[in-house]
C-alpha cells in the first residue's frame, strides 16, 4: 500500500488503519458518491468501500485502489439475505460467463472476457482451487453462505494471486473476525424445495477472535422441464415433466481462530468443512435414474500476518486441503447416465505455502511473491479394484514480482510485473490388469509470465488504466496423461500461451440535482490472442486426444453504465460485447474463424433499484446471445432471458427477503437434455443477535 | 486364429456343399420354357355363403416379407376369377414371390379383404392361404376382446410370436375397408400357433362366419438338396411342414412307389425334371400338400457356364438395357430375372428398368450337365450419396447431399450432435442419432433439409439411452431398429405419421446377453425373409475396468414370423449357460455387416481389441463370411497371429466388400494413422495376402471406422470417408486410382445413397 508506505514514512510505524484514511482521501478527491458504497456490483470498486477494507484487509490481499488492472468486486450485501448460488452472482458482471447445467447446485463453471474455465484460475482466500487433474473448477462446490465478497480479476492478474492465466482470477474472500459480537440466524425456502438454514457468530473480545458460520442448502430442484426426448425436430412428442433425480443437499462449515500477537502482527487458523451430496438427472429425465456425485473438501490454513518488519509488510501462510469426489452410476441396463457401470472415488490432496512481502515506498511500492504447492491426484476404481490405479502429482513452484511506480504527483502509476513458475507434473508408475508394468512419467516445464499495467487518472473524474500481460497454462493431468481407453496422452503437448491488452476509462461525476445526482460509466477494450491452445480432437474411432493448435482471438468491449436519479432510484446496466474466434487452421479450417464455443456475442444487464425507509425494491433484466454449442458454428444456443424481481425489508435485528427469479418462465437449456428451471420465488428471514 | 484356420479348413466341404445347395435354389427360380411375363398362378379360397358371389377386387397390396405396399395397380398385375360352381376365387399376377398379398373387394355387395401367402418352388406354385371373410361387430382372440382396441383396426397379423398383436394399419386400404361400417378383417397366423377365435357377425345370412373353437392350419414345406454323382441325381427332402398332422408322404413323380417318411432321399437315374409332392394326411384324409421339381442332371455332360454381358448398368429410368448372353452348355434353359419383378427365357433379353433402384439380374443356365447361376447388378434412377459428417472434435454433425452424376455437395444439412449414422431406401434417407439422442428422422432426398418424421428410440422399460445404431428395412412399412444399448431390436413401420404408430414389435435378444446383460447388437442386415443380427457381446462389468468382448454371435430371424430361426450352430450362452440358436462367431468385436447378392455372402467385418495403454489387445478380429442359407462361415481375412508379432495391418476397422473377386478394408495402426487396403479373394472366397495393398492417397489417415465408411455408388466407383482432409475420396476399383475428391463441409462419417 502506497498511501501506507507514506504514511508509514512519517510515522515510522505501517498501521492497517492508514487504509481508511488513504480511501477517504481517495474518495474526497474523486467526489465518489457514498451511494455506491452499498451498491452490490461495479466494474470498479475503489475507495467507496475504506470502511469495510479497513475492518479486514491483511496484507497479502490486493490493493485494489491501485492496481491498474479491470476488475469487479461483489460485496455481501449483494448477495445476502438471497438464495443463490455463486455462478448466479458473478454471471450478472460484465465480462463473465457462466455456463450451468440445471438448477441451484448444478454444475457451473465461470469464463472471463471470453476463456475457458481452465484459464480462469478461482482461489479461496487465496487458495487455488483449480485441479491440476482437469483444469476447472466447479462453482457449484462453494458455498456463498461464509462468502465476504468475491474479486473478479479480468485479464490481468494481480501478483499476489500465486497463478496467473489467461482469463484472469476469480478471488472468494471468506468472512473474516471484526471487532464486535456479531450473531445471526437465517432460515428460507423457496421454490423446487429448496430449503436453507444458516447460522453465524463472530466475536472479538480482545487479542483473541473467532467465528464460526454455519450454513445447510439443499433442493429438490424437481422443476417442470418439457422433455423433447432427444426429438429437437418433431414437437409433437413433447411432454412436461418435472425433473427427476436432480435434488442436492450441501453442508458447510468454516471456523475461524485469530489471535493478535502484536497491534501488526497477527495469526490466523481457519478451517472450511464443505460436502455435497447431488443426484445427477439423465439427459432425457430417465426414471430410474439414481446417478450420485458427492463432494467432501476441507481446507486448512494457517496464516501469519506481519506489517513493519523494518521496512517490509508480510504475509505467508501454510495450507492443506483435502477433496474427495465420489461418482456413482451402477444402473445397468436402465437407469444409468454414462456408458457402462462406474461406481469411483476421486482424491485431490494439496500441501503448500504462500508468501508475500511488500515494501512500500514514498513513489514506489513493491510486491513479492513466493508460492510452493504440492498436488496429487488419485483416482479409484471402486468397482473393479483390479482396474489399474494411476495417481498423479504436480510440483509447483511459483515466484513474482511486482512494482508499482508512481509519477506526476500520483496521477500515474506503471506497474511492471513478473512471475516465473515451475511445474512438474508426474504420473505414478503402475501395473495394468494385463500385468504388463507401465513406466511413470514425467514432464518438467518451466514458464515466465511478464506483465504491465498503466493507470492514468487525468482529472477528478477521469482515469485511463491500460494493462498488457503474457500468461499460460499448463496442461491437465488429464490433457497430458489422457485416461485409460478411449482418451490418449500426448507427450508433446505444450502450454497454451496468450498475449492479454486491454485498455478502458473510468468515469464518474455527482450532480447536484436532486432529479440526478450522479453518473459514472466505466469502459474497456480487451483483446487478447492466443497460441498454441490445447483442444481435443478425436479420430473416427472415437478416440480423444489432446493437442495444440494454432488458437483463437478474443475482442470485446465491457461496459458499466450507473445513475442515481431522485436519491432513490439506482439503475445500473452491464453491457458486453465480446469476439471469441478460432484461428485454428488444422482440419482443413473447419474451425477457422469460427466463434469459440460456448461464449456468447452480446450480454446485457439491467437493473433498478429503489430504496426508501427500510424497503429495498429491485427489479433486473438479463440477456445473453450469439453462442454456439459447437466449434463449427452449427449448433446455435438460443437467446438467454431472465427477469428477476425482489424486495427487501429491514426492520430492527430482522432482514426479510422475498426474490421472484426467472419472472417470464424462461426454459434455457444449457447442453443437450440439461435445463435451468422456470421461475422460481425464494424468501429468507435473518435474524441478528 | 491357428486352430480356427484348421477348423475353417474342415469346413470348406461344407462350403462347397453350401454353394451347391445355393445353385439349386438359385436353379428353383428357373422358369423352364414358360414366355416371359407368364403369370404365376396361385389359389385362395375364400369362405363364404352359398348366396355370396365376389362380383369385384379393388385393390391388390403386396407385403414381401413384413409391411404393406401401396395398393398395386390391378389391371397390370393381378388377374382374378370367380369360380361360382367351386366358389373359390382364382388369382393370378406375375408379381414377384414369395409374398403377402392382401385382396380387398367386393363380394355380392358386401366388401371383404382376405390375405393370402404366395410361393413357389422352382417352376411349379404352392399356395398356402388361409384366408377368410369375416365382418364382424366384436372379435376375441385368445380370450381377448379386440373390437375396441382402436378404432382402426383393419387387419390382423399373425405373423409375430405371442400374444397375438393387433396392428392399426394406415395403408390406404383402410379409409376404404373402415367405410363399410363395420371392421372387416382378415387373419392369418403361422400355422404352428392356434387361436381361439369367437366372432359375431354381421350379416349373418350371406356369410359363412367360422364358429368359435379352435382354428389350426397344417402347412406342407420341405427343404431339398440335390446332389450329382456318377450313379445319378440323389435329391434329400426335410420335412418342414407345421400343423397338426400324422402322416408325410411323398411322390417322387418318376414312377416310383409314393412313401411315407420325413426326411427321405431319393435317387434319380434318368436325365429330366421331376415333380416331388409332399402330402400330409390326418386320420388318412389329406390335409395339406407342396411340390417342388428335381432336376437330374446326366453327369456325363458338361457343366454350364452361367455369363452375360450388358452395355451398360446404370442409368437413368426409364433405362433400357440389352443384355448379351455368353453361357455355354449343353442344351441350356435360360431364365433371366431382373430383380425388378420381370423375367426372361430368350437368350439375349433386351429389357427396360423402370423402376428406380438397385436390381441383381440373375441368368440362371440349365443344361444337361447341370445349371448356372450368373448375377451382376444394375443401377437403374438417379443416385445422390447422403453423408453423414460430424465435426473433427465431434461437437456437432449436420449431413451433406450429393448427385452421383454431378457430384456437387450440399453441405452442413441440418446441423445436429455428432454421433451419427445414417442409412437409405429408395429416395428416403434416415439419419440415425446415437448415444444419449437416440432418435432415427427421415428424409426425402427431393427436400434433404426437411424432416419428414423423428422419432424416438427409447420405450417405456428401456434404459436413459438405447444407442441406435442401424435400420434394417423389410418394406417401406416394416424395419428393424438396431439399438446397441438394449436387450431389444424394435420392429418399426417407417412410413408411421405418428411416433405411436412407430414401433409395431420388438425381437428379444436377451438371451444374448452376457456379464451386463446386454448382447450389443450392432448392425443387421436382410437376406430373402431373413434377419441376420450382429452382436458385439461386450462385458462392460470387466474387472480391469475395460469393455472385454465375449464370443460375438449373429442372430436368425424370420422376418415373416419375427420369430429366431435355430441356425444349428449355436452354443450356450458362456455367461447364463443359456441354450443359443445364432451363429457363433471367430472373430470378436463385429462392427459392420455387409451383404453380396453376387457372392450371396454376409461379411462381418470385427475390430477384435485396440491396444491401449497398460493392454496389448487380442488379435481376435478380421472378417468372417456367413452363407446366409446353410449358415456355414468362413474366415476371409484374419487380423494376424500373436505369433507372427504386430497385427500386420493393425486391427481390421472397417470393410468394402466390392464383388466376389475385390474388397478393400480399413487397417487402425493408431490414432489418426489408418490405412486402406485393397485385396482380392482367392478361389475360396478368403482374401488372399498376397494381393493386399494399401490404396495410394489414403495411408496414415483418419478413415471412417465406427462403421464401414466405403460404399460403392451406382457406377461402381468406391466412396472412402476420408476424415482427415475432410471429405469423400472416390475410387476406382479398377485401378484404385483416387477418380475424384469431394470436400463435405464436416468431415464424413458414411455415406450411403438415395435413388430417384
Amino acid at each position: 500500500m502506497r498511501r501506507m508506505g507514506s504514511e508509514g514514512r512519517c510515522c515510522g510505524v505501517l498501521r492497517a488503519g492508514g487504509v481508511a484514511q488513504a480511501g477517504i482521501l481517495f474518495f474526497l478527491m474523486c467526489c465518489a458518491s457514498t451511494a455506491t458504497a452499498e451498491e452490490g456490483r461495479h466494474l470498479e470498486t475503489v475507495v467507496v468501500r475504506a470502511e469495510k477494507v479497513e475492518s479486514t484487509w491483511q496484507t497479502g490481499d490486493v490493493d485494489l485502489e491501485t492496481t491498474p488492472g479491470f476488475f469487479s468486486l461483489i460485496e455481501r450485501s449483494a448477495f445476502e439475505g438471497k438464495i443463490e448460488s455463486i455462478g448466479e452472482v458473478l454471471e450478472k458482471e460484465a465480462g463473465v460467463q457462466i455456463r450451468q447445467s440445471g438448477g441451484l447446485g448444478s454444475y457451473s463453471s465461470v469464463s472471463l472476457r471470453g476463456a475457458s474455465s481452465d484459464q480462469v484460475m478461482v482461489f479461496m482466500d487465496g487458495i487455488l482451487l483449480n485441479d491440476a487433474s482437469m483444469g476447472g473448477v466447479d462453482l457449484s462446490n462453494i458455498s456463498l453462505a461464509d462468502v465476504a465478497a468475491i474479486e473478479v480479476f479480468r485479464g490481468v492478474s494481480p501478483l499476489q494471486f500465486g497463478k496467473a492465466s489467461l482469463g484472469g482470477v476469480v478471488n472468494i474472500r471468506t468472512l473474516r473476525s471484526q471487532g464486535e459480537m456479531r450473531r445471526s440466524l437465517t432460515l428460507g425456502g423457496g421454490s423446487f424445495g429448496t430449503r436453507n438454514v444458516s447460522a453465524f457468530i463472530n466475536h472479538k473480545p480482545g487479542r483473541w477472535d473467532y467465528l464460526i458460520s454455519a450454513d445447510i442448502l439443499k433442493a429438490e430442484n424437481d422443476f417442470w422441464i418439457l422433455n423433447r426426448y432427444g426429438t429437437d425436430n418433431w414437437p409433437y412428442d413433447d411432454a412436461w415433466e418435472r425433473r427427476i433425480n436432480n435434488d442436492f443437499t450441501q453442508g458447510n462449515l468454516l471456523t475461524k481462530l485469530g489471535l493478535d500477537l502484536t497491534p501488526t502482527v497477527r495469526l490466523d487458523f481457519s478451517n472450511q468443512y464443505f460436502e455435497k451430496d447431488q443426484s445427477l438427472p439423465s439427459w432425457n429425465n430417465h426414471i430410474d435414474t439414481e446417478t450420485t456425485f458427492d463432494t467432501r473438501r476441507n481446507n486448512t490454513i494457517l496464516k501469519l500476518t506481519a506489517d513493519g518488519l523494518g521496512l517490509f509488510n508480510v504475509s505467508g501462510y501454510l495450507d492443506y486441503s483435502w477433496k474427495e469426489e465420489t461418482y456413482d452410476d451402477r444402473q445397468i441396463p436402465n437407469g444409468g447416465i454414462g456408458l457402462g457401470m462406474q461406481y469411483n472415488r476421486y482424491e485431490t490432496q494439496r500441501t503448500g505455502g504462500h508468501l508475500v512481502v511488500e515494501l512500500p515506498g514514498e513513489w514506489h511500492q513493491s510486491v513479492m511473491m513466493a508460492d510452493v504447492r504440492y498436488e496429487s491426484y488419485s483416482p479409484e476404481n471402486i468397482l473393479f479394484p483390479d482396474a489399474n490405479p494411476k495417481e498423479s502429482r504436480r510440483r509447483t513452484v511459483n515466484a513474482g514480482y511486482q512494482e508499482t511506480l508512481f509519477f506526476a504527483d500520483e496521477t500515474v502509476s506503471i506497474t511492471p510485473a513478473v512471475r516465473w513458475y515451475h511445474v512438474d507434473d508426474h504420473l505414478q508408475s503402475a501395473v495394468s490388469a494385463s500385468n504388463i508394468p507401465l513406466e511413470g512419467r514425467s514432464e518438467a516445464k518451466h514458464y515466465v509470465s511478464p506483465q504491465v499495467g498503466v493507470k492514468w487518472r487525468l482529472s477528478k473524474n477521469f482515469t485511463l488504466k491500460s494493462n498488457l500481460a503474457k500468461y499460460t497454462r499448463e496442461p491437465s493431468f488429464f490433457e497430458l496423461f489422457g485416461d485409460r481407453g478411449l482418451f490418449l496422452g500426448n507427450d508433446a503437448l505444450e502450454a497454451e500461451r496468450g498475449v492479454n491488452f486491454d485498455v478502458g476509462f473510468l468515469y464518474s461525476r455527482p450532480f447536484a440535482s436532486p432529479w440526478f445526482s450522479r453518473f459514472s460509466l466505466d469502459a474497456a477494450w480487451f483483446q487478447s490472442k492466443l497460441d498454441r491452445v490445447i483442444t481435443r480432437k478425436y479420430d473416427a474411432r472415437g478416440v480423444g486426444k489432446s493437442v495444440n493448435v494454432e488458437g483463437a482471438e478474443v475482442r470485446g468491449i465491457e461496459t458499466e453504465l450507473r445513475m442515481d436519479l431522485l436519491k432513490l432510484l439506482h439503475f445500473t446496466s452491464n453491457f458486453t460485447w465480446q469476439e471469441a474466434i478460432s484461428t485454428d487452421r488444422s482440419d482443413n479450417g473447419v474451425y477457422d474463424g469460427k466463434k469459440l464455443s460456448g461464449r456468447y456475442d452480446l450480454s446485457w444487464l439491467a437493473r433498478l433499484e429503489a430504496r426508501f425507509a427500510h424497503i429495498k425494491l429491485y427489479g433486473e433484466f438479463t440477456r445473453e446471445r450469439g453462442m454456439f454449442y459447437d466449434t463449427t458454428e452449427s449448433l446455435k444456443a438460443p437467446a438467454k432471458e431472465e427477469v428477476n424481481a425482489g424486495v427487501s425489508w429491514a426492520q430492527g435485528s430482522f432482514l426479510v427477503t422475498v426474490e421472484g427469479r426467472n419472472l417470464t418462465n424462461d426454459r434455457y437449456e444449457a447442453y443437450n437434455g440439461f435445463y435451468m428451471p422456470g421461475r422460481g420465488l425464494y424468501a429468507t428471514v435473518k435474524y441478528s443477535f | 486364429m491357428k486352430k480356427e484356420r484348421l477348423k475353417l479348413r474342415s469346413t470348406l466341404c461344407a462350403v462347397v456343399v453350401a454353394g451347391c445347395l445355393l445353385a439349386f435354389f438359385v436353379g428353383c427360380n428357373d422358369k423352364g420354357d414358360e414366355p416371359p411375363q407368364e403369370p404365376v398362378v396361385w389359389e385362395a379360397s375364400v369362405t363364404a355363403g352359398a348366396d355370396v358371389d365376389f362380383s369385384e377386387v379393388v385393390g391388390v397390396a403386396r407385403m414381401e416379407t413384413g409391411g404393406w405396399t401401396e395398393p398395386i395397380p390391378l389391371q397390370e398385375n393381378l388377374h382374378w376369377r370367380w369360380d361360382a360352381v367351386t366358389r373359390t376365387v382364382w388369382l393370378s399376377s406375375h408379381i414377384p414371390f414369395p409374398c403377402w398379398l392382401q385382396v380387398t373387394g367386393c363380394a355380392g355387395g358386401s366388401w371383404f379383404s382376405f390375405a393370402t401367402r404366395v410361393e413357389t418352388s422352382r417352376s411349379a406354385v404352392s399356395a398356402h392361404a388361409m384366408t377368410t371373410l369375416i365382418a364382424w361387430e366384436s372379435l376375441t382372440l385368445d380370450g381377448v376382446s379386440q373390437s375396441e382396441a382402436t378404432d382402426s383396426i383393419t387387419r390382423l397379423f399373425g405373423l409375430t410370436s405371442d400374444p397375438f398383436e393387433v396392428v392399426a394399419s394406415d395403408h390406404r386400404t383402410a379409409p376404404l375397408i373402415r367405410a363399410m361400417g363395420s371392421v372387416a378383417a382378415n387373419f392369418k397366423r403361422d400355422s404352428r400357433e392356434s387361436a381361439s377365435l369367437a366372432l359375431t357377425a354381421l350379416e349373418t345370412s350371406r356369410l359363412e362366419i367360422l364358429p368359435s373353437g379352435t382354428i389350426e392350419r397344417v402347412m406342407a414345406d420341405f427343404l431339398m438338396d440335390v446332389a450329382n454323382d456318377a450313379s445319378g441325381t440323389v435329391a434329400s427332402f426335410t420335412n418342414l411342414s407345421v400343423g397338426d398332422y400324422d402322416e408325410c408322404s411323398w411322390d417322387f413323380g418318376d414312377g416310383s412307389a409314393p412313401i411315407s417318411e420325413s426326411h427321405p432321399s431319393h435317387l434319380y437315374t434318368i436325365p429330366g425334371a421331376y415333380t416331388v409332392v409332399q402330402t400330409l394326411k390326418k386320420a388318412g384324409a389329406d390335409v395339406a400338400t407342396g411340390s417342388a421339381v428335381v432336376r437330374s442332371y446326366d453327369p456325363l455332360a458338361p457343366a454350364p457356364v452361367a455369363a452375360f454381358f450388358c452395355d451398360k448398368t446404370w442409368g437413368r429410368v426409364p433405362l433400357d438395357l440389352v443384355f448379351t448372353n455368353e453361357s455355354t452348355g449343353i442344351d441350356p434353359v435360360y431364365a433371366w430375372d431382373f430383380g425388378d419383378g420381370a423375367f426372361s427365357t430368350r437368350i439375349s433379353p433386351i429389357h427396360t428398368f423402370a423402376t428406380p433402384g438397385r436390381h441383381v439380374v440373375t441368368l440362371t443356365v440349365d443344361g444337361a450337365g447341370g445349371h448356372s447361376v450368373k448375377k451382376r447388378v444394375v443401377s437403374a434412377g438417379a443416385f445422390v450419396a447422403v453423408a453423414a459428417t460430424a465435426a473433427p472434435d465431434f461437437t456437432s454433425g449436420a449431413h451433406s447431399v450429393i448427385p452421383v452424376e454431378t457430384k456437387v455437395p450440399v453441405n452442413r444439412l441440418l446441423p445436429t450432435t455428432s454421433d451419427i449414422t445414417m442409412v437409405a431406401r429408395g429416395a428416403f434417407f434416415y439419419r440415425i442419432e446415437r448415444y444419449m439422442h437416440d432418435n432415427v428422422t427421415k428424409f426425402s432426398i427431393h427436400d434433404p433439409d426437411h424432416v419428414i418424421w423423428q422419432y424416438s428410440a427409447v420405450g417405456p422399460g428401456d434404459g436413459s439411452s438405447t444407442n441406435p445404431h442401424d435400420l434394417v428395412f423389410v418394406s417401406d412399412t416394416k424395419a428393424y431398429l438396431i439399438r446397441y444399448g438394449s436387450k431389444k431390436v424394435w420392429i418399426v413401420n417407417p412410413s408411421a405419421a405418428s411416433a405411436e404408430g412407430f414401433k409395431i414389435g420388438e425381437l428379444d435378444l436377451s438371451h444374448y446377453g452376457d456379464q451386463d446383460g446386454l448382447p450389443e447388437c450392432t448392425r443387421g442386415v436382410i437376406v430373402g425373409n431373413r434377419l441376420f443380427i450382429a452382436m458385439e457381446r461386450m462385458n462392460r462389468l470387466s474387472s480391469n475396468g475395460i469393455w472385454q468382448p465375449n464370443e460375438a454371435y449373429v442372430a436368425v430371424f424370420d422376418t415373416a414370423t419375427d420369430r429366431e430361426i435355430d441356425t444349428g450352430r449355436g452354443g450356450v450362452n458362456d455367461v447364463t449357460g443359456g441354450a443359443l440358436k445364432g451363429i457363433p462367431l471367430v472373430v470378436e468385436n463385429p462392427i459392420s455387416m455387409q451383404y453380396l447378392e453376387e457372392s450371396h455372402t454376409i461379411y462381418v467385418q470385427a475390430v477384435g481389441t485396440y491396444p491401449m495403454k497398460g493392454y496389448l489387445g487380442k488379435d481376435t478380429g478380421g472378417i468372417e463370411g456367413i452363407n446366409p442359407d446353410t449358415y456355414d462361415r468362413m474366415l476371409v481375412l484374419d487380423d494376424g497371429d500373436r505369433d507372427d508379432g504386430p497385427l500386420p495391418y493393425g486391427n481390421i476397422s472397417g470393410m468394402a466388400i466390392v464383388s466376389p473377386k475385390k474388397g478393400y478394408f480399413v487397417g487402425y495402426k493408431g490414432w489418426m494413422d489408418n490405412f486402406f487396403y485393397a485385396f482380392a479373394f482367392d478361389a475360396q472366397g478368403r482374401v488372399d495376402p498376397a494381393t493386399v495393398r494399401e490404396v495410394t492417397g489414403l495411408s496414415g489417415k483418419n478413415i471412417a471406422v465406427l462403421e464401414s465408411g466405403a460404399s460403392l455408388d451406382n457406377r461402381g466407383m468406391l466412396w472412402v470417408c476420408n476424415r482427415t482432409d475432410n471429405g469423400i475420396a472416390i475410387i476406382d476399383p479398377m485401378d484404385d486410382s483416387t477418380n475424384d475428391f469431394i470436400v463435405t463441409g464436416l468431415p464424413p462419417l458414411k455415406v450411403v445413397y438415395c435413388v430417384h
